[in-house]
């Protein structure tokens, strides 16, 4: 099968506004989180949350948005995956005219972009009432990979996956499987997500969510930050970008996804779901974990997913001496649905310029953990192009992304 | 390698009714799980535990258009109430949860994925999963649809689109597809699923047709295209075209005889 080429990329989150905007602030160590006053978390005040600042609806879909004026107002997680759609295939030198030549699949991941969460309406309707039935027009009009599809005027497949926190790589990896199959000519790929109270009440209530920064594979870490964003993939076969001439900036290849069948949202304690995603990515892309030189893990900042997941690391062979391991959940927070779209944007950078900036927050690794981490403040020097992203979820599911860097 | 379509059942709402086997892993299940994973139990011809080797290499995709309605609106509703939100409500109201508890209770190990789209989300899923047999992603897997829909929205309906009558009928469908040259029971093989989206249909108005060899069937809620497929394939054991058309969507599904 060919590789697939990744033409462009593109990135919002709390700590940049486009991919290089992002790169620089996690090159930079800046977390740009700020701390909640009741609003997202009731019963509890000043927990820190990752928020994109500022957002608007990028300037190139003003006009279809105005012209699918049926669909109603954009949900702030259709306007996130937007803006990332917009730099992406900007960064591929595409224009939407052009897109709707193609067929272009849309595969996209979310977990609050799929929910009716207008609490106004709801609450009018527990007391009987008859409420504007606009949110309900809303909501039937905010599947993220339709209206995606919808509004950049584009037939081909589309998929939204709803995996909880793997749902962007995930999503990354339907797309693949689709122009290895010939479904589509070039694939849009990737995750968004918004804050909600939902979410936040609700890994509160598991007691996942930190009061202070985050930090990943810290020795005192005690859990994650939440944070909203989108990350974007544009995926084509290598031989049509090359024919068409476009800058290849790194490649998807292989894609691996496992269950633990184990637990409702804790991770298997040696991260068996995670090995088994992680050598079907590798065998997918016919590499060793010698070959790799990158692993951006999940890393969120929970005592239990951190374990895990380098008790799968070790156990599949990575040694003290070996391969970087970051996590730039200290940057970005935990964007759930977005997280995989985002970290495979950002491994791909990395793996690019030949070089990755230690975890930011992770100050003092754990040192219980079982295999070493790179702490903020390093730096590494990578051994080569290859790289893996990885995500794990709630519901036992866990999936990487082997992503070879492009670059000079 | 194509696919087999080895089984595939449909479970009502109504029947609702847990085995001893299911009733621990299920006590405090919500309807969405519970019919997802009774659906599955059909499929798998009531065994808790897949009976191949290889659990990695079996998984599922699991399609629906509204997901655990229900449950993420009794999340809401603590919110809104300002009380502690319960942390088995909220895990059960993401929307993979189905997922974990199938992948959990029968042991299945590999690519398991949660496909959310209120246009015919079962052929999205089967596509997703015909896909994954042909890719050697997986050697089998279960292709489901399940949905539940909410109060509230039963209540939209019947103030957007009052021309429609009733109220949807709640249910799961689940098959189980086998990669050919491992399928030991036969069955016909899913030779292709096409899925041509269109647009400007309502989501609220359900309603669509399935043609299958010059037989034409009108449906009405979202699950019914999928429990139609079933019910037929189930009483027919038939191979054959079968085409799905609905205001913001056509399949194509072609099924052949096993060689």
């Amino acid at each position: 099968m060919s590789k697939i080429a990744v033409t462009g990329c593109g990135c919002i989150c709390a700590a940049g506004a486009d991919t290089d905007a992002v790169w620089r602030a996690i090159q930079a160590g800046l977390v740009n989180n700020r701390a909640d006053s009741n609003h997202l978390f009731l019963e509890r005040e000043d927990v820190p949350v990752f928020a994109v600042p500022h957002l608007a609806l990028p300037a190139i879909f003003a006009e279809a948005v105005a012209e699918r004026a049926a669909g109603g107002e954009l949900n702030r997680t259709i306007i996130l995956t937007l803006t990332a759609v917009a730099e992406a295939i900007g960064a591929a030198n595409l224009t939407v005219a052009q897109l709707r030549t193609k067929r272009v699949g849309i595969a996209l991941g979310t977990t609050v972009g799929c929910t009716f969460n207008n609490e106004d309406y709801y609450i009018q309707w527990q007391k009987g009432e008859s409420p504007d039935p606009g949110p309900v027009h809303r909501y039937l009009s905010a599947n993220l990979a339709e209206r995606v599809q919808d509004i950049l005027g584009v037939r081909g497949p589309r998929a939204v996956v709803t995996n909880a926190c793997a749902s962007g790589t995930d999503a990354i990896g339907l797309a693949k499987m689709w122009l290895d199959h010939d479904l589509c000519d070039l694939a849009i790929a990737g995750g968004a997500d918004e804050l909600s109270r939902i979410a936040c009440q609700g890994f509160n209530s598991l007691m996942l969510v930190s009061q202070n920064s985050c930090t990943p594979f810290g020795a005192k870490r005690d859990g994650l930050n939440l944070g909203e964003g989108a990350g974007i993939l544009c995926l084509e076969k290598e031989a049509e970008a090359t024919a068409s001439q476009r800058e290849i900036k790194g490649w998807v290849c292989g894609y691996g996804a496992a269950n633990d069948a184990y637990h409702p949202t804790a991770p298997h304690p040696e991260g068996r779901g995670l090995q088994d995603a992680v050598s079907q990515a590798l065998a997918a892309a016919g590499l060793g974990l010698a070959d790799i030189s990158l692993i951006n893990a999940h890393g969120t900042g929970t005592p239990a997913n951190d374990r895990a997941e380098t008790a799968a690391l070790s156990a599949l062979g990575l040694g003290e001496e070996t391969t970087p391991i970051v996590s730039t959940k200290g940057a970005t927070g935990h964007t759930l649905g977005a997280a995989g779209g985002i970290e495979a944007v950002l491994t791909l950078l990395a793996l690019g310029s030949g070089k990755v900036s230690g975890t930011i927050g992770c100050h003092t690794p754990d040192p219980e953990l079982a295999v070493p981490v790179l702490s903020a403040g390093e730096e590494a020097r990578l051994s080569g192009r290859m790289g893996i992203s990885q995500s794990l979820a709630f519901g036992g599911g866990n999936s990487a992304l082997v992503l070879e860097g492009g670059g000079p | 390698m194509k696919a087999i379509v080895t089984r595939a059942t449909h479970i009502s709402q109504e029947e609702i009714d847990l085995p001893p086997e299911l009733l621990r892993h299920l006590r405090r299940a919500d309807d969405f799980i519970k019919l997802g994973v009774l659906a599955a139990f059909g499929a798998l011809e009531g065994k808790t535990a897949i009976p191949w080797e290889n659990p990695q290499r079996c998984g599922l995709f699991l399609g629906s258009s509204f997901g655990p309605m229900e449950t993420n609106f009794a999340v809401l509703d603590q919110i809104v109430g300002g009380q502690q939100t319960s942390p088995t409500l909220f895990s059960h109201s993401v929307f993979n949860a189905a997922v974990g508890y199938l992948c959990r209770i029968f042991n299945l190990r590999g690519s398991a994925l949660t496909l959310t789209d209120f246009a015919l989300p079962f052929c999205q899923a089967l596509q997703q999963g015909a896909l994954a047999i042909e890719s050697g992603l997986l050697e089998r897997c279960l292709v489901l649809q399940v949905e539940t829909y909410s109060a509230l929205l039963n209540d939209a309906r019947r103030k957007i689109s009052p021309g429609e009558a009733g109220t949807w009928p709640e249910g799961a469908v689940c098959w189980l597809l086998e990669r050919e040259d491992l399928c030991q029971t036969g069955g016909p093989v899913l030779h292709a699923v096409d899925i041509a989206e269109t647009q400007g249909g309502s989501y609220l108005e359900s309603g669509g047709q399935l043609s299958h060899n010059g037989q034409e069937i009108t449906f009405n809620h979202p699950l019914a295209p999928a429990a139609l497929l079933t019910d037929i394939l189930n009483s027919k054991k038939d191979s054959g075209d079968w085409r799905l058309i609905t205001p913001y969507a056509r399949v194509d599904i072609s099924l052949r005889d096993p060689k």
